[in-house]
């Protein structure tokens, strides 16, 4: 760990583009979207294809989009950087921050797309491509990862992992499956203001509680939700970004957490994980931190990731995250606004808008910290607290702000 | 390729074996849990591993373990893939055990032969054996007395 950070402010987000995100987005291709998003993010900067020196980027149940293929289909003449980044999006993200920051490139495309795949829905798998684009083994095991060739309901990789700790979480600190609820509920208010959100509907508590249960604890309010869609980012250094036209985003400090054993029946503790250790990495390399920001993105592919964020980041102690959300709940929006002032995940997150794995929560970050979000906007907002990705091997941590 | 080698890849035809892993399925074929023991520090470790995680020694190799042990971690799944003997409308239990040899020395298995009420994290547990498409896989089930 390193409280180093040179590139503080030195590199900046100034451009993004959607795909926009649906349960079903039918008879397209992950490379459609991706590339929609990508050419929307370079028009939003102001750029043409020429000033494209940078590509990074890929997805999670495909394995993505190679950036070799990017180049093809958008006849980018001149590349002298590219990276394939797995998700979340801080991977994408600080090695795009980095690749500026070193001259590597000077305008990173950095693109992030979901694919619903066979084996991930129903609906999916009735689509003979999409069981046909699945990433790793024919069976839809994962390729990748040393012990994570088993799969459900033989294995703890990915999500019944996270019910399992969701479990021990309950029974270690006598939490109630309301503080879970909280989260989904926060989340669902939120998206009712955004239209890219899928999921709109008011959610009760006991509408919550009602949910069908899938890995126990988690019910199906819990889990985020599949989509297809996309996301692009153009990241160039804070100088050029002030000459475009759009209102630059710098990034004020960027972290990632991995401790040892990452995978999920093996971590020691929650206490253990990368969550904290990003949070104390943050924490160290930022200058703003929780009195000073506007806005707080904690990562909620699952209700119990977020709501440990609130501990692991230091809002509150571990085990009070349910009683800090009851303390911070605005009963009139049915939402949690912390102190009365800060809103988390103004787009529905993953539980509402869609899963895109902290795609969709930058762009919300981003999006805000301009002043274009609309009915959602958080007047003034100048500083964005971002957690993106899981407890074991996707912890990650990102402080933005309005340059 | 030997004749153990033929045999642990017809009999999981679906595990991603390799040179490493498969003395671990070659363990199961004997109804033998192996975990990876360290021959310069003692410390075991799952799953098998080329060097010691703890002091990075290729002392290692797979040990029986006892199979004694206690459920560190537990979900009911409620859905997923068809799998034969998975029963999901009633929640299929899936859990880590934390094995007797070490703290945080885990395995992920099912476990068998226990009410639901009976279930549940801190549970002792000892080791028994499943049918997966004809191979056997370890399982735990509430622990007898200890003789």
């Amino acid at each position: 760990m390193t409280g180093r950070n040179p590139a503080k402010d030195k590199v900046a987000i100034a451009g993004v583009g959607l795909s926009p995100y649906a349960r079903d987005r039918g008879a397209t291709t992950e490379l459609a979207m991706a590339l929609e998003a990508a050419v929307a993010a370079i028009r939003d900067a102001g750029l043409a294809a020429a000033d494209i020196d940078g590509v990074v980027g890929g997805g999670l149940l495909t394995g993505g989009i190679d950036p070799a293929t990017v180049v093809s289909a958008l006849g980018l003449p001149a590349v002298t950087w590219w990276a394939r980044t797995a998700p979340p999006i801080m991977n994408h993200l600080v090695a795009a921050v980095n690749a500026v920051w070193t001259g590597a490139c000077e305008v990173a495309l950095v693109y992030h797309s979901v694919y619903r795949v066979g084996g991930f829905s129903r609906s999916a798998n009735a689509d003979p491509f999409r069981r046909r684009a699945t990433f790793g083994l024919p069976d839809g095991r994962a390729a990748a990862g040393d012990g994570h060739t088993d799969a459900e309901p033989w294995s703890m990789h990915g999500s019944a992992g996270y019910a399992a700790w969701a479990g021990r979480y309950l029974a270690e600190f006598g939490a109630s499956r309301e503080d879970f609820g909280r989260i989904a509920i926060n989340d669902r208010s939120n998206a009712a203001a955004n239209p890219n959100a899928v999921l709109r509907e008011p959610l009760t508590m006991a509408g919550y509680l009602a949910g069908r249960m899938v890995r126990e604890p988690l019910c199906l309010y819990d889990m985020d939700v599949p989509v297809d869609g996309a996301d692009a980012f153009i990241v160039t250094t804070a100088e050029r970004a002030r000459d475009m036209p759009a209102a630059p985003v710098l990034v004020h400090a960027a972290t990632m957490g991995m401790t040892a054993p990452p995978q999920e029946h093996l971590a020691a503790g929650l206490e253990a994980t990368g969550q904290p250790l990003a949070a104390r990495d943050l924490r160290a390399k930022s200058d703003l931190w929780l009195d000073d920001i506007d806005l707080f993105f904690p990562y909620d592919g699952f209700t119990v990731v977020a709501l440990r964020c609130f501990e692991s980041y230091g809002f509150c102690g571990p085990g009070e995250a349910g009683a800090f959300l009851a303390d911070n709940w605005d009963e009139d929006q049915n939402r949690i606004t912390i102190k009365g002032r800060v809103p988390v995940n103004t787009h529905g997150g993953s539980l509402s808008e869609g899963g895109s794995q902290g795609a969709g929560h930058l762009r919300e970050a981003v999006t805000q910290l301009r002043g274009q979000a609309g009915r959602r906007q958080v007047p003034g907002a100048q500083v964005a607290l971002l957690t993106p990705g899981g407890f074991f091997f996707n912890a990650q941590g990102l402080v933005l702000r309005a340059g | 390729m030997d004749s153990d080698d033929a045999e642990v890849l017809e009999r999981f035809p679906a595990v991603r074996l390799d040179h490493l892993n498969k003395r671990y399925y070659q363990g199961l074929l004997r109804h033998e849990l192996l975990a990876g023991r360290c021959r310069a520090c003692g410390t075991w470790h799952t799953p098998l591993r080329p060097i010691c995680p703890s002091c990075w020694s290729a002392e290692v190799s797979p040990v029986p373990v006892s199979g004694r042990g206690t459920v560190h971690l537990l979900t009911f799944l409620h859905q997923g893939p068809p799998a034969p003997g998975v029963d999901y409308p009633g929640g299929f239990p899936l859990a880590a055990i934390e094995l007797a040899e070490q703290s945080g020395l885990r395995v992920e298995a099912t476990v068998v032969d226990c009410p639901r009420d009976r279930l549940r994290i801190g549970l002792e547990v000892e080791l028994t054996w499943i049918d997966r498409d004809g191979a056997p896989w370890p399982a735990f089930r509430p622990a007898g007395p200890r003789v």
